[in-house]
């Protein structure tokens, strides 16, 4: 895989997971914080 | 008579029995250092690292002497050698140069950035991030651009693929996360990339205010934002923390110490143990800054920094922060488009992390401009998703070096 591939591939990944991360943070807020 | 002064003033007189080239670097970082530690008083740097960093970079350049009365050829000192690395060498070593121990023992396996990481958390307010979720970590992903570009351009200027992710996280502005990565895929350059990586992101708090002030026109850097901190309860803060550990752990398993370091931070400070928290917020994080700016200084030996790929890492550096810079405001401009101008541009550069300096620059640059407005929660905010996600970005790429790349 070429460097921009790879790149895009990465960030790909890491927008997938920050948002999942997020989700969970407001998840946990709204079950918990109730 | 030549002889004797060679003994008395060794300093000096290696100077002349090295290369012109090294003895020349020697001379420039002595003067490069002075400088550092001068802006560093004057406050224009950070002064926690740049004080012990430029005091060291002096020492070690100044203070080389002859390691052998009769063979001359050998030059070393008796502060730091980061080359060792055979066992029995390593331990004769530690008994002679004053900072080996603390070298080998915490800076070479990562545990002075996992200490200043626990001190980060225990300085996060994690509520923040709840002030707006999606818009703070949609910014923190544009303050990362600078990143994956510094890593085609990295790759482009013939590094290898470790050095090239090493050098390009520089992007991700958080120094423990360089250093961990470098430890991880490129040992060989971990110290120029360390050196270079703190001194960029201690010129952070110089540049980025020239940065910001050309793509934000003064009229928009006082917009006024309406928020509401949410009153989120400690008991939620310290389960999201403990349930994000475990699960960014499960995710990037070879990121787990820098995540666990931070998270426990994080949930010492909601769990409210006072003895631990003052520990981590002031002895250890405090001790652990001094160590690193220390270490990162007597690291810049001439011999150990006149290395090929040198010029590459100070470009890719550049590079990585600047557009990692360019790309946090230009997440923060969409936002302000997106809300109708109700959003301040000015916490995109948040979005770079850098935890506290980039929100404090937001802060200071808005009441400039506007007294009364307030965005340094939402930067905040923005700043620890900029921390979360350059945890992501470093474990994503340790785990996917070698067979992707």
């Amino acid at each position: 895989m070429g460097p921009i591939e790879y790149a895009a591939v990465t960030y790909g990944m890491t927008i997938v997971i920050s948002f999942g991360v997020i989700a969970i943070i407001i998840g946990i807020n709204k079950v918990v914080g109730k | 008579m030549t002889d004797q002064l060679v003994q008395i003033f060794p300093g000096i007189a290696t100077l002349f029995y090295q290369s012109p080239v090294i003895a020349c670097t020697r001379v420039g970082l002595i003067i490069f250092g002075l400088i550092l530690a001068y802006y560093g008083f004057k406050k224009v740097l950070e002064p926690l690292i740049m004080i012990p960093m430029g005091l060291g970079m002096i020492a070690i350049n100044a203070g080389v002497l002859f390691m052998d009365a009769n063979d001359l050829s050998k030059i070393g000192n008796i502060i730091l050698d980061p080359m060792v690395s055979d066992p029995s060498d390593l331990v004769n070593i530690m008994q002679i140069n004053f900072l080996q121990p603390i070298y080998t023992l915490s800076f070479s396996n990562a545990l002075i950035a996992c200490i200043v990481f626990m001190g980060i958390g225990v300085l996060s307010e994690i509520s923040f991030i709840l002030v707006r979720p999606w818009a703070c970590m949609t910014i923190a992903l544009f303050g990362e651009l600078g990143t994956f570009f510094a890593l085609v351009v990295g790759k482009w200027m013939g590094l290898s693929s470790g050095a090239a992710i090493s050098a390009a996280i520089i992007g991700g502005a958080d120094g423990p996360m360089v250093l961990f990565a470098s430890l991880m895929l490129a040992k060989d350059l971990f110290v120029p990339i360390a050196v270079i990586a703190y001194l960029y992101l201690s010129l952070t708090y110089v540049g980025y205010p020239y940065l910001i002030k050309m793509m934000v026109p003064a009229k928009y850097r006082g917009v006024d934002m309406e928020f509401d901190v949410p009153d989120v309860s400690k008991k939620t803060k310290f389960l999201m923390t403990v349930i994000l550990c475990a699960l960014l752990c499960l995710l990037l398993p070879v990121a787990s110490p820098l995540i666990l370091s931070f998270f426990i931070g994080v949930a010492i400070k909601e769990a409210e143990i006072e003895p631990l928290q003052n520990l981590l917020e002031s002895t250890l994080l405090y001790g652990a800054t001094f160590f690193m700016g220390l270490l990162l200084g007597v690291l810049c030996d001439a011999s150990t920094l006149l290395n090929d790929t040198v010029f590459k890492l100070v470009i890719i550096g550049v590079v990585a922060l600047a557009v990692s810079g360019v790309g946090g405001l230009v997440g923060g401009w969409i936002f302000y488009w997106l809300t109708k101008g109700k959003f301040n541009p000015l916490v995109g550069i948040a979005g770079v992390s850098c935890m506290p300096t980039t929100p404090k620059i937001a802060q200071k640059i808005a009441m400039e401009n506007n007294p009364y407005c307030i965005i340094m929660p939402i930067a905040m905010g923005t700043s620890i998703c900029g921390v979360i996600t350059t945890a992501i970005i470093t474990g994503v790429m340790i785990a996917t070096n070698g067979w992707l790349l």
